[in-house]
């Protein structure tokens, strides 16, 4: 007898030995032939599946003759309409990868898909879905195809329920106007804003939600009727304290979440507790009493009753009779909480707190297997002989600890157990809690799953303590089947080498099936940054088949991505003065970028803006994870720009950059770069007679690194956290450089939020430019050229403007040319910043008070950081401090910001009314002063 | 071996011979297949149970694809014995009362063992089989009694509307007074009750455990 298997697919009887158990040359036997039937359906590979026997000489040949499941693969769709994302359609179909493909899996899609072009007003779409099947791999890629047809025209809304507000009114606020395209966004934010505008007339518990839209197929309108509950007027007033409307509304559940429940009312009792406690009344009392007005539909009173009782301190607590634990690690279980030495208040006290912080801590001993701890409070009213000043002792008994005596594993491998027994807490001799042994069981289990037993189970239990306090445990481990890896398959990798994939994938075929080595994979993929969507899944994940087929689904993003834009650029030109004038013009700006170059996670990008102040093209390629190193990354730039941002000169600069670098974790970075740079200088303001060296052109090359170690929670507007950076590079002449000199700037940021609405930030800087070697200018060197030495005007150290210090404009700071009164940078700088930030918890404003201190210095020698004051118009060689109010608006890339700096210590200049002279004569020299108030527009925190 | 074993012996050899369907997956319970020969065994098996020799009994028009309904029912209802954690052993009074009462179906011990050889099991098969009837009544009584409650009403209603006309038809003048029949009534109505709840648990449990029917029970199996 013969056995074979007939599918339409790829399956061979060879693929299935185990699961056909009529074997070839054995009687046929109708138990085995129905055993191997339910066997084969149970791998989950056959929709329909028969037996078939044929006479063939002298015994008969057995088919399973079966129809193929297939699964779902990637799901595309096409003739989207515009406006509607293909791939959000795709992910409304509701189907996941690796699912299996049913009639009614399809039908649900297509009704999916259909309901979500709907709710953007296309009601004639026709959806056609064909199966791109692979054979091979058991997958088929679901293509939908759409006919959308024409989008409905709003022709009219219509209010039912009982609005109170005329219809024009409420469509006016909606922004539905009658003959737009009512799309599912412009639905919800109409709707969006006409509950707000309930809300802010006092009623909190209005529902606005859309009935019904009606189609009209002759006309190709659609009606739409939109139901209004306002519910009653509520208004919240407060007794026996006072607050401020605003503060009422910040703090109470019922105005921020738009609700009046009687659930949200109760709730607002502890938020005003809360708030009042704060302040410092610990004995605060809130009652909720509702006052109905006759008409209980339309108008509702509610008022809290609040008895604030004395207003008092609360100075602290300790631990008494705690030997075991340190006070530090039960003091993470107080929720009381002193006043903060950075913060003025009262602390925070309540009973509650108390009794809570009570059981947390006896918590924290019954985990350490102090099954019988006690903590008692003992609360001082009078603390230190002052009036309400409070203070709480915590009083431990500890007990006696609990401790493992025996611990039986069962169920599992010898190699299985000894590696989950080196990391269990409830070892032999170890301290005893459920806690710890729940623990152990939730890492024996994911242990398990990780070796590929998703099903494993796992029961404990303990023995009763002995006299000295000992307990047996034992864990009995069912793992119950494994599952592997039988396969690994691709799809939707279009251009992306198989090679790149496969090197991010911890997942191969032969392993475990292990979710977290899925999970990793997943996301491994998503960094490379080519795809749009991963998705790594098991091939009909509810089966109970042990060789499992893994499909990683790509979905790749667009290869070629343009940017443009426009702008102003404002900024300090050179003029008939040193300060010069302000000058604007618009900008343009450019950005290609292409990803996935040769199917490689490597990025080219092209770049550029143009305006009249600046000119800047780059060029960049970069190349990830160079040579599968995780986190290390090659770039290699080129940047041609022509700027003015210094008024001195215009710069012309054309420059290559090839940069390694190393990323140690999502916090710290390490960079080398090879830098070499065409600088040349025109339009020159300071006398190029006096100093030759400016008016050439210098090459500069430089070999340097930066290091990088950023903790800050938000990088565009940090409240917490810190940021360091720092920056050293050599120009030498062996390396092509015109002139040696070093440069090194390092800075330190910190930023501690202080209370909900009060941040504390500051930032140093400091930098220097070492000269290295001699140098022509520097040999008998007078004058500017002893100011300037060897380090070419261009790579002198430049300062002031909104990132730094904003006592100046745009790098104004430090030494200026004695002749012209021109800056000319220097070759050191020291920049301090403090900032108070108040965040407007409510709105996207924000203050900020900030002080700035500091100067760019002709020399370190010269740097005097506690000097004040300018002894002459050419002593540049003190501190200038500026004290200012800003404003900031959030947005997505960072707050918008205007400063007003005011700086009282602003120098004074020297300026010749002859600039053509090297040398002013007497009588022609005029002391100008730079301006003492500064504006400072921009975006982002100035750090 | 049955119809297979016997096509296997008498199979004529030739190059134009057509193949024969001899065994196919007729429904699913989400991965476990039910078989053809599952369906053809269960109509035997219930034949048997009801005192009938199985061996000549030729299923009627429908009456497969109704027993294939039962042994999917029987699946689900298996599944939920597992899961609940339900056990009754073999040798439990019940199973033993109902192989008795199997038995005295038939006129002799032979009469019984050739029926049991026509279905094609074994008398500790029927035991087992009696075991896993009795823990789906258990998990039945426990899970959808407690929901079966029936109140005075509605006894009162089955008494005046039902029992007391349907006596009245048996030609019994004098109904029995209430009390006396109370609880058989309540009992009656709480079997009526479970029977309903349990339709509608099972049509939950089809739709959850993703049951699914290839063609007629009958069909391919007949040609």
């Amino acid at each position: 007898m013969e056995v074979r298997l007939l599918a339409d697919a790829n399956l061979k009887a060879a693929d299935f030995r185990t699961e056909i158990v009529q074997l070839p040359q054995e009687p046929l036997d109708q138990m085995k032939v129905a055993a191997s039937l339910k066997n084969l359906y149970a791998t989950g590979r056959f929709l329909e599946i028969a037996a078939d026997v044929t006479p063939e000489g002298s015994g008969v040949m057995l088919a399973f003759r079966a129809k193929a499941r297939y699964f779902a693969g990637m799901v595309r769709v096409q003739g989207a309409p515009k406006g509607i994302d293909p791939a959000a359609l795709a992910s409304a179909s509701g189907i996941r990868l690796g699912e299996p493909i049913s009639q009614e899996l399809l039908t649900r899609a297509r009704e999916r898909i259909s309901s979500a072009l709907q709710s953007s007003a296309y009601y004639q779409g026709q959806i056609e879905v064909s199966q791109d099947r692979h054979p091979d791999s058991g997958e088929a890629d679901l293509i939908f195809t759409l006919t959308a047809g024409i989008a409905a025209h709003l022709r009219r809304v219509n209010f039912t329920g009982e609005p109170g507000i005329a219809s024009a009114a409420l469509i006016r606020e909606a922004r539905w106007r009658a003959g737009m395209q009512l799309t599912s966004a412009r639905l919800e934010r109409g709707l969006s804003r006409l509950r707000a505008l309930y809300v802010g007339r006092e009623h909190l518990q209005a529902t606005v939600s859309v009935e019904k839209r009606t189609y009209d197929p002759r006309s190709r309108t659609e009606t739409i009727e939109v139901r209004v509950e306002p519910g009653p007027d509520i208004r919240i007033h407060i007794s026996g304290a006072r607050i401020s409307a605003s503060t009422l509304r910040a703090i109470l559940p019922a105005y921020r979440l738009a609700s009046a429940d009687e659930l949200t009312l109760l709730n607002g009792e502890q938020s005003l507790r809360d708030y009042f406690q704060q302040k410092g009344y610990f004995q605060t009392g809130v009652k909720l009493v509702q006052q109905a007005a006759p008409d209980l539909k339309k108008n509702v009173d509610i008022t809290y009753a609040v008895d604030l009782g004395p207003r008092g301190k609360f100075a602290g607590y300790r631990f008494q009779g705690n030997h075991s634990l340190a006070a530090g690690t039960l003091a993470e279980a107080v929720i009381l909480q002193p006043p903060n030495r950075l913060q003025s208040g009262r602390g925070r006290f309540d009973t509650d707190s108390i009794e809570r912080s009570i059981d947390a801590l006896v918590n924290l001993y019954q985990v350490r297997g102090f099954a019988e701890a006690k903590v008692t409070p003992a609360l001082e009213e009078n603390y230190q002989g002052q009036a309400h000043q409070l203070f709480v002792t915590f009083r431990i008994d500890e007990g006696v600890q609990t401790r493992v005596r025996k611990l039986t594993l069962t169920g599992l491998g010898e190699n299985d157990q000894k590696r989950i027994g080196s990391s269990m807490l409830t070892l032999p001799g170890k301290p005893y809690s459920p806690e710890r042994a729940h623990a152990d069981r939730d890492s024996i289990l994911t242990y398990l799953a990780n070796q590929g037993y998703a099903q494993a189970t796992l029961d404990w239990r303990a023995s009763e303590p002995t006299a000295k306090h000992e307990v047996d445990l034992v864990y009995q481990a069912n793992a119950g089947v494994r599952q592997s890896i039988k396969r690994v398959v691709l799809l939707g990798n279009e251009f992306t080498r198989r090679s790149v994939v496969d090197g991010r994938l911890t997942i191969a075929e032969g392993q475990p099936l292990n979710q977290s080595a899925l999970l990793e994979s997943q996301q491994r993929l998503y960094d490379l940054g080519l795809f749009n969507q991963v998705q790594v899944s098991a091939q009909d994940p509810g089966s109970p088949e042990t060789g499992k087929t893994v499909l990683v689904g790509l979905e790749e993003a667009k290869r070629w991505t343009l940017g443009y834009g426009g702008g102003l650029d404002v900024q300090r030109l050179p003029g008939n003065n040193a300060q010069g004038q302000y000058g604007a013009s618009p900008r343009v700006a450019l950005e290609v970028d292409r990803i996935n170059l040769g199917g490689r996670p490597q990025t080219y990008t092209l770049q550029g803006h143009y305006s009249n102040l600046e000119k800047v093209g780059s060029t960049s390629y970069t190349i990830p994870n160079l040579h599968g190193h995780p986190g290390l990354d090659l770039r290699i730039t080129g940047i041609a720009d022509q700027s003015r941002n210094v008024l001195t000169f215009n710069s012309k600069r054309e420059e290559v950059e090839i940069a390694l670098q190393k990323r140690y974790s999502p916090h710290s970075s390490l960079l080398g770069r090879y830098n070499f740079r065409h600088v040349s200088v025109s339009n020159l303001q300071i006398n190029p007679a006096s100093v030759p060296l400016l008016s050439q052109s210098v090459l500069v090359a430089t070999l340097g690194g930066s290091y990088v170690n950023d903790h800050r929670d938000n990088p565009v507007d940090a409240s917490r956290g810190s940021y360091s950076t720092l920056d050293a590079d050599v120009a030498w002449t062996g390396l092509g450089s015109s002139a040696d000199f070093g440069r090194i700037i390092t800075q330190n940021s910190t930023y501690y939020r202080l209370g909900t609405h009060l941040i504390f930030a500051r930032n140093t800087r400091f930098g220097v430019e070492p000269t290295l070697g001699p140098s022509s200018s520097a040999t008998g060197a007078t004058g500017i050229n002893q100011i300037l030495q060897s380090v070419p005007l261009p790579e002198r150290l430049f300062m002031g403007g909104p990132d730094s210090d904003r006592a100046f404009s745009l790098n104004e700071a430090g030494p200026r040319d004695p002749i012209t009164g021109y800056p000319l940078g220097g070759r050191a700088l020291f920049l301090n910043q403090v900032e108070l930030r108040f965040p407007l918890e409510q709105s996207s404003l924000g203050l900020v008070l900030f002080e700035d201190a500091g100067n760019t210095f002709s020399t370190l020698g010269v740097m005097r950081l506690l000097k004040f004051s300018q002894s002459s118009p050419e002593d540049f060689a003190y501190d200038v401090q500026a004290a200012g109010l800003g404003i900031r608006y959030r947005t997505p890339v960072g707050p918008l910001r205007f400063d007003v700096a005011y700086s009282p210590n602003i120098p004074r200049y020297d300026a010749c009314l002859n600039t053509a002279v090297s040398v002013c004569p007497a009588g022609q020299v005029e002391v100008l002063r730079l301006p003492r108030f500064q504006f400072v527009l921009s975006v982002g925190q100035s750090f | 071996m049955g119809t297979l074993g016997a096509l296997a012996l008498t199979a004529p050899s030739g190059p134009l011979l057509r193949p024969e369907t001899v065994d196919r997956v007729v429904a699913s319970v989400g991965h476990k297949a039910i078989t053809a020969s599952d369906v053809e065994k269960e109509y035997r098996l219930e034949l048997f149970l009801e005192g009938k020799s199985p061996s000549d009994a030729e299923p009627g028009l429908g009456a497969l694809d109704q027993v294939r309904g039962r042994v999917i029912d029987r699946v689900l209802l298996e599944e939920e014995v597992q899961a609940n954690g339900i056990q009754v052993a073999v040798g439990d009074e019940s199973v033993v009362r109902r192989l008795h009462e199997i038995r005295d179906k038939f006129p002799a011990a032979q009469a019984f063992e050739e029926g049991l050889n026509a279905v094609g099991i074994s008398e500790d098969d029927l035991r087992l089989r009696f075991a896993r009837q009795a823990e789906v009544l258990l998990l039945i009584d426990r899970r959808l009694r407690p929901e079966a409650t029936v109140e005075t009403p509605e006894i009162e209603a089955y008494y005046r509307n039902i029992l007391i006309p349907d006596l009245a038809r048996q030609g019994q003048k004098q109904p029995p007074a209430l009390d006396d029949v109370e609880d058989r009534i309540r009992e009656i109505l709480v079997q009526k009750k479970i029977n309903a709840l349990l339709e509608a648990w099972l049509e939950r449990l089809r739709t959850a455990r993703d049951v699914k029917l290839y063609g007629s029970a009958e069909a391919e199996n007949k040609s």
